[in-house]
């Protein structure tokens, strides 16, 4: 058990087992409450803007593009997201997903005739896509750089979104300016990287009550991948864990990987197997990150703080799958667990199984600057 | 630099005609007669020789310059092969020296007649108390080895060789550094048996905590007389390695057990390190100090406390300039280039094996080729020893830490790890075991994610860069402005670096007669450009859209130059209140294309 609690223990020389032990508990319990409390102290002290790097690059596409361009766009510069403009309002049009493209497939293979035309969408017409198959455009929300960072995330959380994008408003000509996009694993890290609070969130996961255990979507090896696409639709999650028989789990299919899967506009690759598909993903894939239930919040946060993750898949000691905790799941809980929690309408988001989803990383990384040069 | 090439020309000049590799028993190279071919190594062959002179015998390990790394990296490895040279460590087989030719590189090295696995194939599992005495041995001289920033990732029997009192030499250490990733790989599939899981996951970070696993490895062939993970079928042994599955003989003492569990770790960030198993309570049983790591020595902040023979000595053996290895050592620890910290490593190793000398009271170390024995140290406990049995075994090196970082985890005890089925190398070996049949069609699937992740990277600049007189940019800037017809403001004196231009906006070549101008087409485009010093003699010319023309600029446009440190100040208002148009970023990159395209142009000219 954590050394300051013993050495509490001892001072108050009660040398009772039980007793030493639940005192322990309600120490980390209260311990927990005050990191809790400092790190959202911390997130209201800063602004959207603190968490962006000295120097960056930002991508923003025109929503006249085509689609299949703005597809290798994406790739060819290593990103999953991009902000979209129109240049015919000025204005700010949105964001460009993975989703946008598993929208797009749904679409063909709704209507296989219409091949031809999804060479010749633009960007534009993503919502009409949208609306051909029925699913509910996402939300735009966007904030201003310089509002706090604490109410950027309950914007983002708000919004199912996982990713926010910083839009300022220049009063001089009255026009929005794109100036960046935060996603959830950039502010987790900005969190971890800066918080030391966080090392007082020493409770597992199982008795943090965050993630989700139950109905979870899964396919195996076998599946056809485009299954895998309308569970990832249908589920609105950004992650199907791939398990055998018994329930061991083996992959993970991401949102992400679509890019891969339907690049240079080939759709015809839909009829691989999820293990197939799988092969696409580019070889310097860096792994699914798996924990288990005794998995300490600190321990997360410290992970989150050293290497790029996109979730956490909670296993047994059997290797089987138990859960999944996303981004979004370890945003909520920092700044919604206990006093909040009820109140908010983010909770009912709690069904997403993959929050931050590999799209954040690479995001991530196309803005090229070393984060360290924050602390 | 100069002394290095002096004695490689040397060298060459009494080396013989005929190409020494392909020279059989009989043949010599330099100063070695050679006895006969010991074998074929990972990097190359290994021969037996003799010195003329003294009659040492040398194991002489024969590198054909085609398999080291990219040729453009030529300089930086023999800058590593000498680096070797300065390991010394009891359980490392030295490198005496270093014997180059066009097309080989030929390692001098300590000869060491039997392999530790021999004697384990002979002798079966060994009492905990003998695995112990070589363990310690292995381990002693992978600490040393790593504390200078050398991992080895490749330890397996062939590279275990025993010495004629049963000490332990461990050769090839820092060789796969030099190596081209393609032929490391290729050499360890020869025996994967021994690789950690992030090595045969082909994980590019490979770093000291592969070496402990492969150590984890080597103690239990020793202590259970077989290997931990093994199958004929790679794809099986890979997914065993990947898992981390092992089963731990009954007969293991618990202290046995436990440091097995903690060393096979599949995740390398919740492995033992290397400093954890000098700690371990079984590792600790009869352990001959003179494997612990030296106290913590001063390190080199204080200029005063440079030791001129150490530096002296760094000139002959590195070719390092005395003026470069002072101003190394002076430079900060996190400062200076590539070149800074591989001379201050250097530095260190030196100092400590002169410090080692000195404490040992012997200076033939360094010069006699009859190795360090350790008996010789055990029965001859010098002052070192003495000292090191004082010091508690909680050192800091910041070597080592710096070395070890990425395993320096500072919540013990998580269960997080990659999963490694997940990895693109093991999903692939996996959907090779599951559908044996279907080979080339997934061979072919994942070719085409490997090629295409490849070529992706772009390289990014803004603006152009420079290296011309900042005078000469500014005035190809104007010359390529009045080429494109596009007219400027002149400059003020307290800023010649900014210009503001306008320029029409044309974007198809002459205009039929009669056709209407489209959107911008045909208005005015405002554009500043600016010129940046990046750094000494490298110049940004940066280009910004600065709106479109309006009729109340005419008289804004001389002002505005002043105003640019206030931009935001009200008296713009003229002009962003009749500014409520659309406005595209396209206009702009044509233009700015054209620029640059123009200057380009003038510069080729030029």
């Amino acid at each position: 058990m954590a050394e300051s609690s013993t050495s509490a223990a001892q001072s108050l020389r009660i040398p009772i087992q039980d007793v030493q032990f639940r005192l322990t508990d309600d120490i980390i319990d209260a311990e927990q409450r005050d990191g809790l409390r400092a790190i959202r102290e911390f997130l209201k002290g800063k602004t959207a803007y603190d968490v962006l790097p000295v120097s960056f690059r930002l991508i923003v596409l025109d929503t006249s593009l085509l689609v299949r361009k703005s597809l290798n766009i994406l790739l060819q510069n290593s990103i999953v997201s991009a902000p979209l403009w129109n240049s015919k309002t000025s204005k700010f049009a949105g964001m460009l997903t993975s989703r946008d493209y598993i929208n797009v497939i749904q679409y063909y293979y709704q209507n296989p005739d219409q091949m031809d035309k999804i060479d010749h969408f633009t960007l534009d017409g993503l919502r009409d896509v949208e609306k051909a198959i029925g699913t509910q455009p996402i939300e735009t929300v966007s904030v201003p750089p310089f509002r706090s960072l604490y109410d950027a995330c309950l914007k983002m959380i708000a919004s199912k979104g996982r990713r926010i994008p910083l839009i300022d408003y220049e009063e001089e000509n009255k026009r929005e300016i794109v100036v960046s996009v935060l996603t959830q694993y950039r502010i987790l890290k900005f969190v971890a990287q800066n918080c030391k609070e966080t090392r007082a969130l020493r409770k597992p996961l199982k008795d943090l009550h965050i993630g989700k255990y139950d109905n979870l979507a899964t396919a195996t090896m076998d599946t056809p991948v485009i299954e895998v696409i309308h569970l990832l639709a249908s589920r609105d999650v950004s992650s199907i864990p791939i398990v055998d028989n018994e329930g061991v789990l083996y992959n993970v299919y991401e949102s992400v990987d679509i890019l891969t899967l339907i690049k240079g506009g080939i759709y015809t690759d839909l009829s691989l197997t999820v293990g197939e598909a799988l092969l696409r993903r580019p070889s310097d894939f860096e792994g699914v990150y798996t924990c288990t239930e005794l998995d300490r919040m600190d321990a997360i946060m410290d992970t989150i703080r050293r290497a790029r993750l996109h979730r956490l898949i909670i296993v047994d000691s059997k290797g089987r799958l138990k859960g999944v905790v996303s981004l979004g799941d370890i945003l909520r809980f920092l700044l919604l667990d206990r006093e909040e929690e009820a109140s908010s309408s983010a909770e009912s988001t709690g069904g997403e199984g993959g929050g931050g989803s590999k799209e954040d990383i690479k995001h991530d990384d196309s803005l090229a600057v070393d984060p360290q040069s924050y602390q | 630099m100069p002394s290095q090439q002096d004695r490689t020309t040397e060298r060459s000049g009494r080396e013989p005609s005929r190409d020494p590799s392909s020279s059989g028993s009989g043949g010599r190279i330099g100063r070695y007669q050679i006895i006969k071919t010991l074998g074929e190594g990972s990097f190359g062959k290994v021969k037996l020789a003799y010195h003329l002179g003294t009659r040492q015998r040398v194991a002489l390990k024969i590198i054909n310059r085609k398999t080291l790394a990219k040729s453009d990296m030529q300089g930086r490895i023999e800058r590593e092969i000498s680096y070797l040279r300065l390991l010394r460590h009891p359980h490392i087989i030295k490198l005496y020296d270093v014997i180059k030719s066009k097309d080989e590189v030929i390692m001098v090295i300590e000869f060491a007649g039997k392999e530790l696995f021999d004697y384990i194939v002979q002798r079966g599992k060994m009492p905990e108390d003998e695995a112990r005495r070589f363990f310690q041995q292995i381990i002693g001289a992978v600490e040393y080895c790593h504390r200078h920033k050398i991992v080895h990732r490749d330890l397996k029997p062939e590279n275990l060789l025993l010495d004629d009192n049963l000490n332990v030499k461990i050769a090839d250490f820092g060789l796969s550094n030099i190596m081209t990733d393609g032929n490391f790989l290729k050499t360890s599939c020869g025996s994967p048996n021994y690789a950690a899981p992030e090595v045969i996951s082909g994980k590019l970070y490979a770093g000291p905590e592969v070496d402990v696993w492969s150590c984890g490895v080597i103690l239990y062939v020793m202590l259970c007389g077989r290997l931990p993970f093994d199958d004929e079928f790679i794809p099986t042994l890979f997914k065993k390695i990947n898992g981390g599955v092992y089963s731990l003989p009954s007969y293991l003492s618990p202290g046995a057990k436990h440091l097995l569990q903690r060393m096979l770790v599949v995740n390398p960030m919740n492995r033992i390190t290397v400093r954890e198993i000098m700690q371990d309570k079984w590792f600790k049983v009869n352990l001959p100090a003179y494997l612990l790591p030296p106290e913590e020595k001063n390190k080199t902040d204080d200029l005063s406390e440079i030791d001129e023979t150490v530096v002296g000595a760094l000139g002959r053996t590195m070719g390092y300039d005395k003026e470069e290895v002072y101003d190394a050592l002076k430079s900060s620890k996190e400062g200076g280039g590539a070149t800074n910290s591989e001379i201050r490593d250097a530095y260190e190793l030196m100092k400590e094996n002169k410090l080692m000398e000195n404490d040992a009271g012997k200076d033939g170390l360094s010069s006699s080729p009859p190795s360090w024995s350790s008996e010789g140290l055990r029965s001859n406990p010098g002052s070192i020893s003495r000292k090191r049995n004082e010091q508690t075994l909680t050192f800091d090196n910041p070597h080592l830490t710096n070395a070890l970082n990425a395993t320096d985890i500072s919540t013990p005890n998580t269960t997080i790890a990659v999963l490694p089925s997940s990895l693109p190398t093991y999903h692939k070996a996996n959907m090779m075991a599951m559908y044996p049949g279907m080979s080339a069609h997934l061979e072919k699937l994942a070719h085409a994610a490997s090629s295409a992740s490849r070529k992706s990277k772009t390289r990014w600049h803004f603006g152009i860069r420079s290296r011309s007189y900042p005078i000469d940019v500014m005035s190809e800037i104007y010359r390529a402005l009045k080429g494109l017809g596009a007219e400027w403001a002149k400059p003020t004196e307290e800023d010649p670096w900014t210009i503001l231009v306008r320029w029409r906006y044309m974007p198809r070549e002459p205009l039929a007669d009669g056709a209407e101008l489209q959107g911008e087409q045909g208005k005015l485009m405002k554009m500043q450009i600016q010129l940046y010093q990046l750094e000494q003699n490298n110049y940004l010319v940066d280009f910004k859209f600065d709106g479109w023309w309006t009729e109340g600029d005419e008289h804004t446009m001389a002002k505005e130059k002043q105003l640019l440190r206030r931009r935001r100040s009200s008296t713009n208002m003229a002009r962003s209140s009749s500014e409520d148009e659309t406005l595209s970023t396209y206009p702009f990159l044509h233009m700015a294309t054209r620029l640059i395209m123009e200057l380009a142009v003038n510069s080729q000219a030029a």
